[in-house]
């Protein structure tokens, strides 16, 4: 197929990359557009990191010109001036000879391909195309090419190229099998761009999911309020296979029941826990200490035992026929009196804890295990959607979202390490943890402390990955960042932000303009080591189009009449 | 058959000067294409193609003479003007024929001693100058010791009404192009022969083709 030339390569090089002048007016070339440049034997894919306007000589563009007939400033103009754009080379793969010019040799080669003598498939980079390799825009077949063709099994559509509108599709195996990152400031389209993936991954089962609902936005309806729709839940489409879990007993989310509600039993809250929560719950650097002695005591009683402990209790003992007032047994000072601790100390974390004695969702002896409940539905290849009802503070979400994953990590390393000493034993499902907000859990301070620092830097050791949310990659953890696989990221303006996001790419400078000049929403930038090629791509719209393509013609039938006739009309 | 309007009287490989009676110069204006014969054993024929350069136009005494006369009468004028002293005319040498075939480049062999200058006719110019790629205008933007945007100006105005006599305006902008492109590396002398383009062919360059 003879596609437009947009121009020819007349220099570069790997590093900087190639020169390339059009040949078509500079606004059918965007910056981050995704080109190809054929070349005998190789075809060379790349992104357009830069356009500009060139002279043969800078005495063209002076202002001095002199007053020349219409004609023939048109047609100096024409061949004095003209416009180049810069093409990195991203990829490479092996085409074979012309078959027109070469039959033979075409045949031969394709023979060698089918023997598995050559590999054809697009790997990185290592020279250039010749001068004067002519250079188009790359169509559907290209886009297939490297991002994933739509006979592929589990490739899914995430958006669409600026230019052409070509679908551009992420190979999810591949997605899941490193940490995975979406970012943008606020309103950028987060969260719709996590319902598509979310619906992808459940779509083709391709892992089970946990999803820390802080906003309740995932699970169920809602209405849109910039766009006075209503947006489906992925629960309204998935059905049993996710269960929604609402944080603490009665919880409502939209109104609605969960399927069960989460009730932690307190033996399961250890002091790390709770040392999490020192900026949240405004802790002294004691703080630690009086929970180890707790601890030391009690063992995985101590939340329940200093729960029950009382601040400044007395009784009345006699001694030598004296009454005296003393702390009674239960209270906070005798308990700390007899740990050895400061009773100002352990009075004040016992003040401070007050705020997750009267947690609901924590209980001593809950007459479900859902936290097992979770792991299991887990295990069993059901997703998890745990929504945090009007938990909405920092201390809630800090708590849960560690604990519940620190002990389903557990169960994926107990599983992990099952199947590498018996051979009988199945390898774990792969499990994606989304967790919103991430820099919540992954700041700097944080990611040393929580499970999901460990589970970043793990990587897939255990079959365990993360899918962070956020709109302030800067506050996360560098070394977290360096390690997500794929990140799709927004718009974001803050500089800093810009640079997180980047952190360890290679083509940084070139990555940070096609981020700054993303649409304010529903585009964003796809990069990564999980992605072969860096793309700019049109959001896919999250909408019922959306779910009837992903569920088939099936789905449309159900709708009503004008989305039926839409379906069939266009 | 064509006038004959001079004769050679000595050549190098990029031009050749005749001679020609005074008068016949109004035949051979700045610019136009003519041809003269070569010096050859081949069988074959060939002519020289050349542009008329530089023109020179000797002194006699008796014009010193009548110069300082306060009125020439016309019969003194009449008696100048058919001087035996003949006026020199430069032709540049932008290409040759042989046999039926045209070529753009200097021709293998000088003009035959005394050769004939003979203007040539519009078909004949419209044949030379459409011949190939326009090879022969490197010819003209390279005589520097010329006035050469003039020279480039009068011909181009020349040769396209003889394109637009044989039904084809757009001829000068091909032209036109192929001069932008074999001078753009050189602005100054490019802007320099634009402009005496415009003043040339203001018509014909008056709107932008496509
Ligand atoms: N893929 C999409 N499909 C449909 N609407 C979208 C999409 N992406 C963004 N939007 C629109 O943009 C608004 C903001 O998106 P949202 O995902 O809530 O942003 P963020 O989570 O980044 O703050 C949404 O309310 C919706 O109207
Ligand atoms: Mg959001």
């Amino acid at each position: 197929m003879t596609q437009d030339v947009l121009g020819y390569v007349l220099g570069g090089s790997l590093q900087e990359g190639l020169t390339v002048r059009l040949q078509v007016p500079p606004h059918r070339v965007h910056e981050g557009a995704f080109v190809v440049m054929d070349a005998p034997g190789w075809r060379f894919f790349g992104i357009v990191t830069d356009v500009a306007l060139r002279t043969t000589h800078p005495r063209y563009v002076e202002n001095e010109t002199p007053d020349l007939a219409p004609a023939l400033t048109h047609m100096l103009r024409q061949s004095t001036l003209y416009t180049t754009a810069t093409v990195l080379p991203v990829r490479m793969m092996e085409i074979g000879p012309d078959p027109e010019q070469d039959p033979e040799g075409y045949q031969r080669f394709l023979q060698e391909v089918d023997a598995g003598l050559r590999e054809v498939r697009p790997m990185p980079v290592k020279t250039v195309p010749p001068h004067f390799s002519p250079v188009r825009l790359a169509d559907q077949g290209d886009v297939d090419e490297i991002f994933g063709r739509p006979t592929e099994k589990a490739t899914f559509v995430i958006g669409y190229t600026r230019e052409q509108g070509h679908a551009v599709r992420i190979r999810l195996r591949e997605f899941i099998k490193r940490s995975a990152g979406v970012f943008g400031a606020t309103g950028t389209g987060k969260s719709f761009l996590t319902r598509l993936l979310l619906a992808g991954i459940m779509h083709h089962d391709v892992a089970s999911v946990l999803v820390f609902d802080m906003h309740n936005e995932y699970a169920y309806d809602l209405p849109d309020p910039d766009r006075k729709v209503r947006v489906d839940g992925l629960k309204s489409h998935f059905h049993s296979r996710i269960q929604v879990v609402g944080l603490g007993p009665g919880t409502l989310i939209q109104n609605r029941p969960p399927d069960y509600h989460l009730q932690i039993p307190s033996s399961e809250i250890q002091p790390a826990d709770i040392e999490l929560l020192i900026h949240a719950l405004n802790l002294s650097e004691t703080a630690s200490l009086v929970l180890h002695a707790l601890y030391r005591e009690y063992g995985d009683g101590w939340f329940e035992h200093f729960r029950s402990l009382e601040i400044g209790a007395t009784e009345e003992v006699e001694e030598n026929g004296k009454t005296k007032t003393v702390p009674a047994e239960n209270s906070v000072e005798a308990w700390a009196k007899r740990a050895g601790i400061h009773p100002e100390s352990a009075r004040a974390i016992h003040r401070r804890l007050r705020l997750l004695f009267d947690r609901d969702y924590i209980a001593p002896d809950p007459p479900h295990n859902t936290l097992q409940q979770i792991i299991q539905d887990l295990q069993q290849g059901r997703n998890v959607i745990l929504s945090f009802g009007k938990y909405e503070a920092d201390l809630d979400y800090l708590l849960v979202t560690n604990l519940i994953t620190r002990k389903v990590r557990e169960a994926w390393v107990e599983m992990t390490e099952r199947h590498r000493s018996q051979k009988d034993q199945a390898e774990p499902r792969p499990l994606v943890v989304v967790i919103e907000e991430a820099h919540k859990l992954l700041s700097r301070e944080m990611a040393v402390q929580t499970i999901f620092g460990t589970i970043a830097r793990e990587m897939r050791k255990y079959y365990v990955t993360l899918l962070i949310v956020d709109q302030r990659p800067s506050q996360i953890y560098d070394e977290v960042m360096s390690q997500l696989g794929t990140r799709i990221s927004g718009w974001l303006g803050d500089e800093e932000d810009i640079r997180a996001v980047l952190a360890g790419l290679a083509n940084r400078d070139a990555l940070r303009n096609m981020l700054a000049h993303l649409e304010p929403r529903e585009e964003a930038l796809v990069m990564g080591w999980g992605v072969p090629l860096p793309i700019v791509v049109r959001t896919r719209r999250y909408d019922e189009t959306f779910w009837r393509e992903l569920q088939g013609a099936r789905a449309s039938m159900r709708g009503k009449p004008e989305d039926l006739n839409r379906a069939l009309f266009g | 058959m064509e006038a004959v309007k001079g004769r050679l009287l000595t050549s190098t490989s990029t031009d050749f000067l005749v001679g020609c009676r005074l008068r016949e110069l109004a035949g051979l204006p700045f610019g136009a294409l003519v041809k003269a014969p070569w010096l050859t054993d081949a069988p074959e024929t060939g002519d020289l193609y050349g542009l008329v350069a530089w023109v020179r136009v000797p002194e006699s005494s008796m014009a010193r003479q009548m110069a300082v006369q306060p009125a020439p009468t016309p019969g003194m004028v009449q008696d100048q003007q058919s001087t035996a002293e003949p006026a020199e005319v430069r032709v540049l040498v932008v290409g040759y024929r042989q046999g039926r075939r045209i070529h753009h480049l200097l021709s293998p062999y000088p003009p035959r001693p005394l050769a004939e200058l003979t203007l040539c006719a519009p078909s004949e110019v419209v044949a030379f100058t459409q011949e190939g790629r326009l090879g022969y205008l490197r010819h003209i933007l390279r005589a520097t010791d010329l006035p050469m945007p003039e020279l480039l100006a009068a011909h181009l105005r020349q040769a396209h009404e003889a394109h637009v006599h044989h039904g084809n305006p757009d001829w000068v902008h091909a032209a036109v192009q192929r001069v932008i492109h074999l001078l753009r590396d050189d602005p100054p002398t490019l802007l320099w022969v634009l402009d005496a383009l415009s003043d040339a062919l203001p018509e014909a360059l008056a709107a932008v083709k496509p």
